[in-house]
């Protein structure tokens, strides 16, 4: 199965840029994001962040919300069941996060995040000890709903949003990527 | 790899499981080895062994802003730092332990994933769609700017306009006109699209406007529900008239629909839209016919009752008021005496009457009505309307002197809303009033100076004002529109800049009902 993986310091990368580029907040820290994939297709940085916030922010409704408790427990609501699970995990791995009760721990940025943390862990620092909760995370979590917001806003693509297309493809390959490494022996 | 589901969920609920892994991470040396990012080591591990009970409920008290006659005391609970539930306050015995449906859903409200979530700025323009983050900072920046712009071009800052209305009634919401007034003389459309006619009306009628409380309406032998449907919008003040009808008042609804409420009354009557001056009259003048009215209240109360009486004499004929209403002749002398003879007795005016022609006149005909059958002033009694005194505030912020050397508006002073209140000696400025109920063609016609800065709160100009077409172009020429709301709607989408406001389940607020008596600490 590890055959399947990208090379350690290539799939932590992808995922970082995965992270940064979820996490930013401003055009410039979303576009530098951006930019480190090296992709062909090239976005000027205001263009990139109005259309990072017309599919993940808003003001206006969202194309494809970046919370997991959309798409597991409710279509409308943030901080329900699936987000406080989340918050037990992270926890339980050890994580303080300062952002508690400000932004739900299950955004996406936060939860990719979480998951290259754990990742840095064992392929860097060579620590294993969290190693089947982040199996755990993943496999219950992260893969149950990160798919739907592909194709929530694969769906709701417009022509000319090549900049996210391209970055939702990235996603999918990485989830598509870990998938496959790791299974529930139950 | 493989991993057990059932074992990473027993570290995760089992008490002695999760202390046992914990212990392990502190002493594995994880944590100095996470490198760090949005989430952060925790240097304070607990290791102790959680609290495996059931965890009871924090719970905290808050009251319902909305512009709605029962304002409702709520008691919320949460637990894990997240809202679970509320309910109404039992302490409050108004709101008696229930909420509305609205209410009950407001945990809804408060997780809902479409709120604004950031100042954000729409840079191409008013909806244009395309908008960027900007920190809080930023935005006052440029809205500060554009301030010191109007002014030092100007020479005043009437160019900087506010439009707020019923959104939140919390005395904290008022801070935005006491940001308005701190900066020196501004624009506002002030007005009510309300109620402002039967405001008139009794103040005209009564000196002041004030309610019976609607927990008397329990001891009331007679009740009229005139025009008002409190099944549906003021469903705590139901208990009461439940409550005397089942002690044998008589409850009767007149109103043009048969409404909900009408449906739980002793009697319903159907009038034409628009003519329950013409009934009241007629009303009264059967029960001076029959000298059923009060003559001692009449003569230490009134004031021109002579001509009242000589205008119903002359004016007033029962076919006509029969013909014109669509009630039967024998129903409405029924109803008059019926009427006259139970004490105390009141009638609960709504407010859609007074939006007709003559509105004005027809709650003053109501409140003659009641006045004529001696029931002003009495408990249990009343010419129920509202009353305004109790929640107007007009803390500090909103009284406060202008800067030193503000210049404003020097022409007739326009007319003041309910919220639009000045205090304090006369001045040589005013701020300027422009007409609320005519927002877009007062934004495009305003000069010297014209509007160049629109503040929208606690409204959406947009669902609530007429003439959409016109509002956008009045929107398109303003130089800087600000919407602070909790949810994206039609306004923000012509906004500028949206600013995301708190609910009442995250600030401290004040809150008090033009309809009842308590008062909520938020």
């Amino acid at each position: 199965m590890q055959n399947h993986l990208l090379p350690r310091s290539e799939r932590l990368e992808t995922l970082k840029r995965l992270r940064d580029f979820f996490n930013a907040h401003t055009s410039q820290t979303l576009k530098e994001a951006y930019d480190a994939f090296s992709l062909e297709h090239s976005i000027d940085e205001d263009e990139l962040e109005i259309l990072f916030n017309r599919y993940f922010v808003g003001p206006m409704e969202p194309i494809a919300d970046p919370f997991a408790s959309v798409y597991i427990d409710d279509p409308q609501s943030v901080m329900t069941q699936s987000t406080l699970h989340v918050r037990s995990l992270y926890e339980t791995m050890g994580f303080f996060y300062p952002l508690k009760n400000i932004v739900p721990e299950d955004h996406i940025g936060v939860e990719l995040d979480a998951y290259y943390q754990l990742i840095y862990l064992e392929e860097v620092k060579n620590v294993a000890y969290l190693s089947e909760l982040r199996y755990y995370f993943f496999h219950e979590h992260i893969a149950v709903w990160m798919p739907q917001l592909i194709e929530r806003a694969m769906h709701g693509r417009s022509e000319g949003d090549n900049a996210i297309h391209f970055i939702l493809n990235e996603l999918k390959s990485f989830l598509i990527r870990e998938t496959t490494t790791t299974r529930s022996h139950e | 790899m493989s991993y057990s589901k059932a074992k990473v969920e027993e570290i995760l609920n089992n008490t002695i499981s999760r202390r046992s892994f914990l212990k392990g991470l502190a002493a594995s040396g994880v944590l100095s080895a996470l490198p760090g990012g949005v989430l952060e080591a925790n240097e304070d591990l607990n290791t102790k062994i959680p609290y495996s009970g059931e965890k009871s409920y924090q719970t905290f008290r808050n009251a319902c802003p909305r512009n709605c006659y029962d304002t409702c005391s709520i008691k919320t609970y949460v637990k894990d730092g997240v809202m679970q539930f509320i309910e109404g306050a039992q302490e409050s015995t108004y709101t008696r332990g229930g909420c509305c449906v609205k209410g009950n859903s407001y945990v809804k409200r408060v997780y809902s994933a479409r709120r604004l979530k950031y100042p954000m700025m729409q840079v191409g323009g008013k909806g244009s769609g395309t908008w960027k983050r900007i920190s809080w900072d930023q935005a006052i920046d440029i809205i500060a700017k554009k301030l010191l712009d109007m002014k030092k071009e100007d020479g005043t800052l009437l160019g900087a306009a506010l439009t707020k209305y019923s959104g939140n009634f919390g005395i904290t919401h008022y801070g935005i006109e006491g940001m308005f007034n701190s900066i020196g003389y501004t624009t506002r459309l002030a007005g009510t699209p309300c109620w402002p006619a039967g405001i008139d009306a009794q103040n005209l009628d009564m000196g002041d406007m004030w309610c019976n409380d609607p927990e008397e309406m329990k001891e009331s032998k007679f009740i009229i529900l005139w025009g008002v449907n409190p099944a549906a919008n003021s469903v705590h003040s139901m208990k009461y008239i439940y409550e005397a009808k089942s002690k044998g008042a008589k409850v009767v609804v007149i109103d043009p629909i048969f409404t909900e409420t009408a449906s739980k009354a002793s009697q319903y009557l159907q009038i034409k839209t628009g003519t329950d001056g013409l009934l009241a009259l007629g009303m009264a003048k059967i029960i001076i016919d029959a000298k059923l009215h009060d003559q001692k209240w009449l003569d230490a109360h009134s004031k021109g009752y002579k001509e009242y009486k000589a205008y119903l004499d002359k004016e007033v004929k029962l076919d006509d008021v029969s013909k014109v209403t669509g009630i039967p002749l024998a129903m409405i002398k029924e109803l008059a005496l019926s009427f006259a003879k139970a004490k105390p007795a009141t009638v609960w005016m709504g407010y859609g009457m007074q939006r007709h022609t003559n509105g004005g006149s027809m709650i003053r005909a109501i409140d003659a009505l009641v006045a004529v059958s001696g029931n002003i002033g009495k408990y249990a009694g009343g010419a129920r309307y509202g009353h305004l005194n109790t929640w107007g505030f007009n803390y500090a912020a909103l009284s406060q002197a202008k800067p030193e050397g503000s210049v404003g508006y020097t022409g007739p002073e326009g007319a003041k809303g309910e919220f639009a209140q000045v205090g304090g000696e006369k001045a040589a400025y005013t701020d300027r009033f422009l007409n609320i109920n005519k927002t877009a063609r007062e934004l495009l016609s305003a000069k010297e100076p014209k509007i160049r800065l629109l503040w929208v709160a606690c409204k959406n100009v947009f669902a609530q004002d007429f003439d959409r077409n016109q509002l956008i172009r009045a929107f398109q020429q303003l130089d800087l529109v600000v919407v602070a709301d909790q949810f994206f709607n039609e306004t923000a989408k012509w906004a500028d800049i949206v600013l995301p406001v708190t609910t009442q389940f995250e600030e401290y607020d004040v809150n008090v009902s033009y309809w009842h008596y308590w008062l909520s600490i938020n």
